[in-house]
């Protein structure tokens, strides 16, 4: 006799549960689980009985007959196969696929290798040019530009504050203002 | 001396399982030494299986025919390096599956996304199979089968390659995730999406 208790199968990911149980594939075990726990869980049950439904009408949709020559048709394919060389057999794919595609494929895919060609050789040439070396003077420049705004800078504070002697440096504006 | 207790239904399927796979396994091991009876023994387990698997997915009988001649012929091509690391039918059906999944994208692509659901399996009307039943029980029979189709039809094709598996080829879902190259958690994922819309669509039916 079967004790254990069944965790609810929609409720921890395990609906393939119920799917077994209507395929009928389920063992013994579980299925004596599975249908203890769908007496007290009403969402398992209906979903149980809307699937076995499901499951049977599904068994009407019949396969049609197979053709009477359909081996023949294959033998016939794999003599043709046989008789064709080796690397004729490795070519063909490509030339079915090439002449399946429309013009512009294969023209797309030589202007996508020709475009990686060309780019692999500007790489190429790029690291092959030397390196320019930084130019020191353009340094210098923003140096001697930087410290002529700031003493702009200084002249324009002196004609704006009074106490700030004409011929007197920053320093010493500082101590008369103290 | 007592009788030997039979072994209960799982472990004979199982142990079936076992036997069926190593005999195709051995087949294909003789077709690959270059015996075609062996061959011939093979298309005659399989043909029935993998022509309505791809009949299913196509919905369309000459074309499927085509296909699970493809499949056939591919085994065939490659029976020099088989080596059997895998199930039989798991190749056989990732074949089979990848040509119906292809040309189903094809197809789609010639198309132009046009709905396949306005028209019937092979661009006919499907003959009503006479099987002594009366005209009426024919008509409610064809009519299901039809909305039947339609369902299935309507579902993604990794679903509808799913179900087709489990329903129609009691496949197990290890093996449905091996066709499919998906991880097992992913199949039952698929099952569960691919019925829950079946059951929406035919609540009808039930």
């Amino acid at each position: 006799m079967i004790n254990a208790k069944m965790t609810c199968p929609l409720q921890t990911d395990n609906a393939d549960v119920l799917l077994d149980y209507c395929a009928r594939s389920l063992d013994a075990e579980r299925k004596a689980m599975l249908e203890k726990h769908m007496e007290i869980c009403a969402v398992c049950r209906e979903m149980a009985s809307a699937q076995s439904q499901i499951w049977s009408a599904m068994d009407s949709y019949e396969a049609e007959a197979i053709s009477a020559d359909f081996d023949r048709k294959l033998y016939a394919r794999i003599e043709e196969m046989e008789r064709v060389p080796a690397w004729e057999r490795f070519w063909a794919p490509v030339r079915e696929y090439l002449q399946g595609q429309p013009a512009w494929k294969p023209v797309l895919s030589v202007a996508a290798a020709s475009a990686v060609f060309l780019v692999v050789i500007a790489v190429r040439t790029g690291v092959e040019q030397p390196m320019i070396e930084p130019n020191v003077n353009i340094i210098d420049v923003r140096d001697v530009e930087q410290a002529e705004r700031a003493l702009e800078d200084l002249e324009m504070l002196r004609q704006f504050d009074p106490l700030v002697p004409a011929d007197s440096t920053g320093a010493n504006a500082q101590k008369e203002v103290l | 001396m007592s009788p030997q207790p039979l072994p209960d239904d799982g472990v004979q399927k199982d142990m079936m399982a076992v036997a069926t796979l190593e005999r195709d396994a051995e087949l294909m091991l003789r077709v690959r030494d270059g015996d075609t009876e062996s061959f011939a023994l093979l298309l005659e387990r399989h043909r029935s299986p993998v022509i309505h698997f791809v009949y299913r997915m196509v919905q369309n009988q000459p074309v499927a025919e085509e296909l699970a001649q493809e499949v056939f012929l591919r085994v065939y091509r490659s029976r020099a390096n088989y080596e059997p690391t895998a199930k039989f039918t798991t190749w056989l059906f990732r074949i089979a599956s990848h040509l119906a999944l292809n040309w189903i994208r094809d197809r789609r692509h010639e198309r132009g996304q046009e709905s396949l659901d306005r028209e019937t399996p092979d661009g006919m009307a499907r003959q009503v199979s006479d099987r002594g039943m009366s005209k009426e029980h024919a008509m409610v029979r064809e009519s299901k089968f039809e909305e039947i189709r339609r369902a299935i039809h309507s579902l993604p094709e990794k679903q509808k390659a799913a179900v087709l598996m489990h329903k129609y080829e009691e496949m197990e879902y290890s093996q449905i995730a091996a066709v499919l190259e998906c991880s097992e958690s992913a199949v039952k994922s698929l099952l569960f999406r691919a019925y829950e819309s079946l059951r929406a669509r035919l609540a009808h039916m039930a």
